[in-house]
């Protein structure tokens, strides 16, 4: 693929990614990074660039699958918390949503997506299901599963 | 009240007329002050992230081969079955860096051969990486060229002995390039940071300063 072309899909969905990571990383050298490498990730697929209606889902799967592995390496070690996610205070599932901020790190790769993307970026579960690329129906399972444990995780904590 | 998703904002600012949600936004003031937001975080993208980082993304680099090593013609393909399976022999000591362990297989048509400290290796060459962890090592792996281009190669958690998952096409260009792995606490980011600061330097300095725990590195020159 041509430099300019490369430069272009850079131009045109780099902000997307840029956002994405920014979102979840909260760090803007970090998020940076995870730019870069979300993108060349994603040039991978180019094809998917290509068409709006493709490119838009796939790039969020790639840069949330990316930035929440970049923070699970991270919180592993006690560098970064996983617990600063934005949340708004006057969404409806704000309790879930608040949920989501503690526990969240407990749960495995999937399952956080899916968290992420339904309680913190109040996705519908179809949307979540077309831009991680897994059925509907399991993303009402996980989710249920993870609210479920997350309860069962703070009890336990309390206790 | 339901807001639009994240994804539903980020479609409104590729095309409006399209997004369906115009007439939620005149309502909103919380979701305005989002799209706001996203605006200028894009602006900053444009003005300061895409000139930084376009030679980057745009030049070809080290990246996982998976892929390339399937499509290798046969006798590549052997080589890469007898890395994958046996990995070094016993006696084989690697590049020593006290409780952590470097070792980089490159694939050449003779076979898989371990790679000595400052060893020549084809430019576009194929490599593979073993680490030894003593203890449970989170390690971070890199390349630091000789233009001071530091890539990111592996960030996991790794103990006792491993074979790195896929491997990196090298580049293709001519010159020194240094293999740094370290077992940091801190995390890639700090690792990362120190490389940065050799510029270049990789034949003189073969350990990363100021980054704690075991480190070990391993310099080949790309001919």
């Amino acid at each position: 693929m041509e430099r300019d072309h490369i430069a272009e899909l850079y131009r045109t969905w780099g902000p997307a990614i840029y956002r994405r990571c920014l979102r979840l990383l909260r760090d803007p050298e970090a998020a940076r990074d995870a730019t870069q490498e979300v993108f060349r990730k994603a040039l991978g697929s180019k094809e998917k660039l290509a068409d709006p209606d493709v490119a838009l889902p796939f790039i969020y799967r790639v840069a949330t699958n990316h930035c929440l592995n970049e923070r699970r390496n991270s919180g592993r070690h006690g560098e970064t918390e996983l617990m600063d996610l934005d949340v708004a205070s006057d969404h409806p599932n704000y309790p879930q949503r608040r949920l989501v901020q503690r526990v969240l790190s407990k749960f495995d790769a999937k399952t956080q997506s899916i968290a992420v993307g339904v309680l913190v970026d109040g996705m519908e579960h179809e949307e979540v299901a077309d831009a991680l690329g897994i059925s509907r129906k399991t993303v009402s399972r996980k989710l249920a599963r993870f609210l479920e444990n997350a309860r069962k995780y703070l009890e336990r904590s309390a206790a | 009240m339901n807001h639009p998703s994240e994804l539903k904002l980020e479609r409104h600012l590729l095309d409006p007329a399209r997004s369906g949600i115009a007439g939620h936004l005149a309502e909103c003031e919380r979701c305005r002050a989002r799209l706001s937001e996203m605006e200028k975080q894009g602006e900053d993208f444009r003005r300061f992230v895409y000139p930084a980082t376009l030679d980057k993304v745009t030049q070809p680099r080290l990246r996982p081969l998976r892929a390339l090593w399937l499509l290798a013609p046969a006798a590549g393909l052997a080589t890469v079955l007898l890395v994958a399976r046996t990995g070094p022999t016993p006696d084989y000591i690697g590049t020593k860096g006290g409780p952590l362990m470097l070792t980089a297989f490159v694939a050449l048509p003779s076979g898989p051969k371990p790679v000595a400290e400052g060893d020549r290796v084809p430019a576009s060459a194929s490599l593979r990486f073993k680490i030894h962890a003593a203890e449970r090592c989170n390690l971070s792996l890199l390349s630091v060229d000789g233009e001071g281009q530091v890539s990111k190669l592996y960030a996991q958690e790794v103990r006792g002995d491993v074979a790195l998952p896929g491997g990196v096409r090298l580049d293709g260009k001519r010159g020194p390039e240094r293999f740094f792995a370290a077992c940091s606490p801190a995390g890639y980011a700090s690792v990362a940071e120190a490389a940065r600061t050799l510029q270049g330097e990789i034949r003189q300095k073969s350990a990363l300063p100021g980054v704690q725990g075991p480190q070990a590195s391993l310099l080949i020159e790309k001919e």
